[in-house]
């Protein structure tokens, strides 16, 4: 008998060959796909109940039997960070029912993030907003491949800490996937136009340094529907316009080598994304073609980026409603760390000055 | 129709306990009232929260201050053993293969889950080394991401107040009593990269190695 799942490039398909020949009835309520783990609870003597972001199925929440027996499959598999290939029996139709872990196997280890406290910090900040977002129902694939990206971004810079090895902040990695999760919420604030009546906003380097940003508009303003939205009584912020140009330029810096860049350090290897590079540098030197990009002034670090932490920060907790708890750490530990001309975070908005 | 008050706080603080949801909290509060046996648990939790102390030295809960096992005379005191929660510390005392002294932090490193470095035992853990007599801290938190960022956290805590100590970690690999076959790849990797060499004994004085030579013709 041919296997029931699991395709040939499957990890699980190639570990546990055997689940093939399970019967047919127990094969139609079989489940696999490929998972982050958000939280465990023990349960029982020797269980684990784990909660689940698969790719293509959403929140999942399973019963994994036996887990801390030293002879049980998932003996130390079942672990943060780590994208799992896990196969399971579907729960019933009650309301909360947990499905049945059956066989599972590790796709991508990530073993390095504990060992550097700020990448550890950042990566659960990853799975906190994917807990936050995750529903039961369909997944999110997109979504899904862009938090394995951000984990394996922070676990490579993890490692080349921990051989004293130049590695990109791991605050940029992390807000790269904050403006990527907005966006696929739904809810990637407006950087280039305003918010309100879609007109673009004064292109980068024409002489205004304020912009006026509403979160419960979506974005960035122009000068009349900022006055108009506050006079209305809803909040506008006064942002420094290179801090949006700033964000632009960090969701365009799709790969490494463009991330690097924006860090201001050179990439790790000599693949370049000409497409993201050509983007990033027209949005902070005001024109294509310019190198500004790798210019001091244009990089990601110290203040400015702590400053586009501070704003992605507020923009992300207006939405959520909510302050992910990993989120008040990191702000606990930027308020007591004694970086000369550190911005203040965590805050008020100054009241609204100027707009574009 | 609601319970009665009284009933209702007995689930409702039954839904504070981990894992507990409001049906296995109803569950458990009318098996309370069923069972004659309820008042002898309503003592004993009384009994705990009122007698019981932490240790000021070690953290773990104990009747007296210090707890036996800090005031034990025969215990190891130049081998600490850093653990995440007093359960650790009592899987290794039933288990019996440690002589030295232990340190509770209370926890593990998780902000996602509202606990950072200054919810763990940590200052007090440099100040017992700093006092001194100490030798080796072995870090005894759980084998997984967590445990591992907790190890590292105290790690640099020890490595910032610049204490001279031997800090060591328990091994990770292959689980005894299990079998290679049903190891995953994680397991696997740490058991190899955490290999440790076998002792080849040194031929006695006068004799060669067995070989070739003493084969005979």
């Amino acid at each position: 008998m041919g296997r029931a799942f699991g395709g040939k490039s499957s990890v699980l398909g190639r570990v546990w060959p055997t689940l093939g020949a399970m019967g047919t009835a127990n094969a139609s309520r079989l489940e696999q796909d490929r998972v982050l783990l958000l939280a465990r609870v023990p349960f029982g003597e020797s269980s684990l109940v784990v909660q689940l972001f698969a790719r293509d199925r959403g929140r999942v929440h399973l019963i994994a039997r036996g887990a801390y027996r030293a002879n049980s499959g998932y003996a130390g598999l079942l672990d943060l960070f780590d994208s799992l290939e896990l196969s399971w029996h579907r729960a019933g139709q009650a309301h909360g029912a947990l499905g049945e872990l059956r066989a599972g196997a590790l796709a991508v280890r990530r073993k390095h993030l504990a060992q550097d406290l700020a990448s550890y910090g950042r990566a659960l900040g990853v799975l906190e907003l994917l807990d936050l977002a995750a529903r039961v129902g369909p997944g999110d694939r997109a979504l899904f491949e862009r938090a394995e990206a951000a984990l394996d971004e922070l676990d490579f810079g993890a490692t080349r800490r921990l051989d004293d090895c130049v590695a990109v902040d791991p605050e940029l990695v992390a807000l790269r996937f904050d403006l990527e999760f907005l966006g696929a919420l739904g809810l990637a604030p407006a950087l280039d136009r305003c918010a309100s009546c879609g007109r673009q906003a004064p292109l980068p380097g024409t002489g205004l340094a304020r912009t006026a940003f509403a979160p419960a508009a979506g974005g960035r303003l122009c000068q009349r529907c900022a006055a108009h939205l506050q006079s209305e009584g809803m909040a506008v912020w006064d942002l420094e316009s290179a801090l949006l140009e700033a964000a632009a330029a960090l969701l365009a810096a799709r790969d490494r080598e463009a991330l690097w860049a924006l860090g201001g350090l050179p990439a790790p290897s000599p693949r370049a994304d000409s497409q993201a590079e050509a983007h990033a540098g027209t949005l902070l030197t005001g024109g294509p073609g310019s190198s500004g990009r790798k210019a001091p002034a244009a990089t990601l670090s110290g203040p400015r980026l702590a400053a586009l932490g501070d704003w992605v920060d507020r923009f992300l907790e207006h939405h959520l409603e909510t302050r992910p708890k990993s989120r008040g750490a990191r702000r606990r530990h930027a308020a007591n760390s004694s970086l000369p001309n550190a911005p203040h975070r965590g805050g008020p908005p100054r009241p609204s000055a100027s707009a574009n | 129709m609601a319970y009665p008050e009284p009933l209702e706080r007995l689930v409702a603080a039954f839904e504070c306990f981990p894992g507990v949801g409001r049906r296995s909290a109803e569950r458990l509060a009318f098996h309370v009232l069923r069972d004659p046996k309820a008042r002898e648990l309503a003592r004993a939790i009384e009994g705990a929260l009122s007698n019981l102390v932490r240790c000021s030295v070690c953290g773990n809960p104990a009747a007296k201050d210090p707890c036996e096992l800090c005031a034990d005379p025969e215990r190891d005191g130049a081998q600490l053993l850093v653990v995440e929660e007093p359960r650790d510390v009592e899987a290794l005392e039933r288990a019996r293969v440690f002589r030295g002294r232990y340190h509770v932090l209370l926890g593990a490193m998780n902000p996602a889950q509202g606990v950072d470095a200054r919810h763990l035992a940590l200052g007090r853990l440099v100040e017992r080394i700093r006092r001194g007599g100490i030798e080796e801290v072995i870090l005894g938190t759980d084998p997984d991401q967590e445990g591992e960022a907790t190890a590292r956290l105290v790690l640099e805590a020890i490595e910032d107040a610049r204490l001279s100590v031997r800090v060591t970690r328990l091994a990770r690999g292959l689980p005894a009593g299990s079998a290679i076959e049903y190891l995953h790849r994680g397991v696997l990797e740490d058991a190899l990269e955490g290999r440790v060499p076998l002792r080849r004994r040194a031929p006695p004085a006068g004799k060669t190695a067995p070989g070739r030579d003493d084969t005979p013709a």
